[in-house]
């Protein structure tokens, strides 16, 4: 028997059952970057006024949609786990810096988009605040590959930063580096779904 | 015969209720995390219904894992908690079976 029983990868192994083993996270982000895909798509079908709660109406069928999967789907095949204090704790300080990242990724893009931003180096060129971006997605999504061990979460990082700079580049339309992130990240959810069912078949408790 | 102390065997000194391979899965599971019902235990020791609620009831004997039966949607729904008596035996086993493996010289 082996005393060197490994707490953190156990913690870590139970986080990853309960939140990604169904492939929902994977599904509604890839949902979310197909959606993005689309925008320019949808901005030409309903106008610039109306392509918003368009896409916040979508957005929030996704969300509903990962709720209800959680809520009815998952818990009678993998069952329900409370997890502990100190991993809350830590989940609540990731979640924290990723919105912090987000919300500076969001800054960037908008202020670039207005010509506000401040004035880059010479050598970053025409595509500073692209790389800036890819940046800061890359290591929100790396880290979170690092930490919880989910080794997709780095294609999906490499994925969806390549998408800022290839979008700049690329003269075709705007939204194909996310229809092509977004679409191999919902297959890839997909698939983790369809396994997941497969795998955990719904189950109760024999008496 | 006087028993030499010794020659007292650390192994000995093990808590046996823990020692066992699937309670010893169960603890390290209920320890990691706040509560778990018997489904995700389950699924995550690979034990069978029978053996799973057989071993937690020893370990809840012993007080070490506190259980809450409820009924939902008419299924029967069990949650276990690792107590805070058996948070320390789970510690002090864990101590004493590396001081077992790993011997000061």
């Amino acid at each position: 028997m082996n005393a060197k029983i490994d707490l953190k990868q156990t913690e870590k192994a139970s986080f990853r059952l309960a939140a990604y083993a169904d492939g929902t996270a994977d599904l509604s982000l890839g949902l979310v970057f197909l959606l993005l895909g689309l925008y320019p798509l949808t901005r030409e079908l309903f106008g610039v006024y109306w392509n918003f709660p368009f896409f916040l109406l979508v957005l929030g069928a996704i969300v509903a949609a990962q709720v209800w999967v959680k809520k009815r789907l998952t818990p009678s095949r993998i069952g329900i786990v409370t997890l502990g204090e100190r991993f809350k704790k830590r989940s609540r300080l990731a979640l924290l810096i990723t919105v912090i990242l987000l919300i500076l990724t969001t800054l960037t893009w908008v202020g670039a988009a207005r010509g506000t931003f401040l004035s880059l180096p010479a050598w970053m060129g025409r595509y500073g605040v692209e790389i800036i971006v890819s940046l800061i997605v890359l290591a929100i999504f790396w880290g979170m590959a690092y930490s919880l061990e989910l080794q997709r979460y780095y294609l999906y990082g490499v994925l969806l930063a390549a998408g800022f700079p290839l979008q700049a580049i690329l003269p075709v339309y705007d939204g194909l580096p996310w229809l092509v992130a977004g679409g191999i990240i919902t297959a890839v959810g997909a698939v983790l779904m369809a396994r997941f069912l497969k795998q955990y078949p719904e189950v109760s408790e024999e008496e | 015969m006087v028993q030499d102390r010794e020659n007292t065997n650390p192994v000995d000194e093990l808590d046996q209720l823990i020692h066992t391979p699937a309670r010893l899965n169960i603890m390290t599971q209920l320890y990691v995390v706040e509560s778990a019902d018997y489904i995700f235990l389950r699924n995550r020791t690979g034990l069978t219904w029978g053996n799973l609620s057989a071993h937690i009831s020893k370990l809840a004997e012993a007080g070490y894992v506190k259980v809450d039966k409820t009924i939902i949607n008419k299924k029967t729904h069990t949650v276990a908690q690792m107590t805070g008596k058996g948070r320390t035996a789970f510690e002090e086993y864990r101590d004493k079976m590396m001081a077992v493996l790993q011997p000061e010289d």
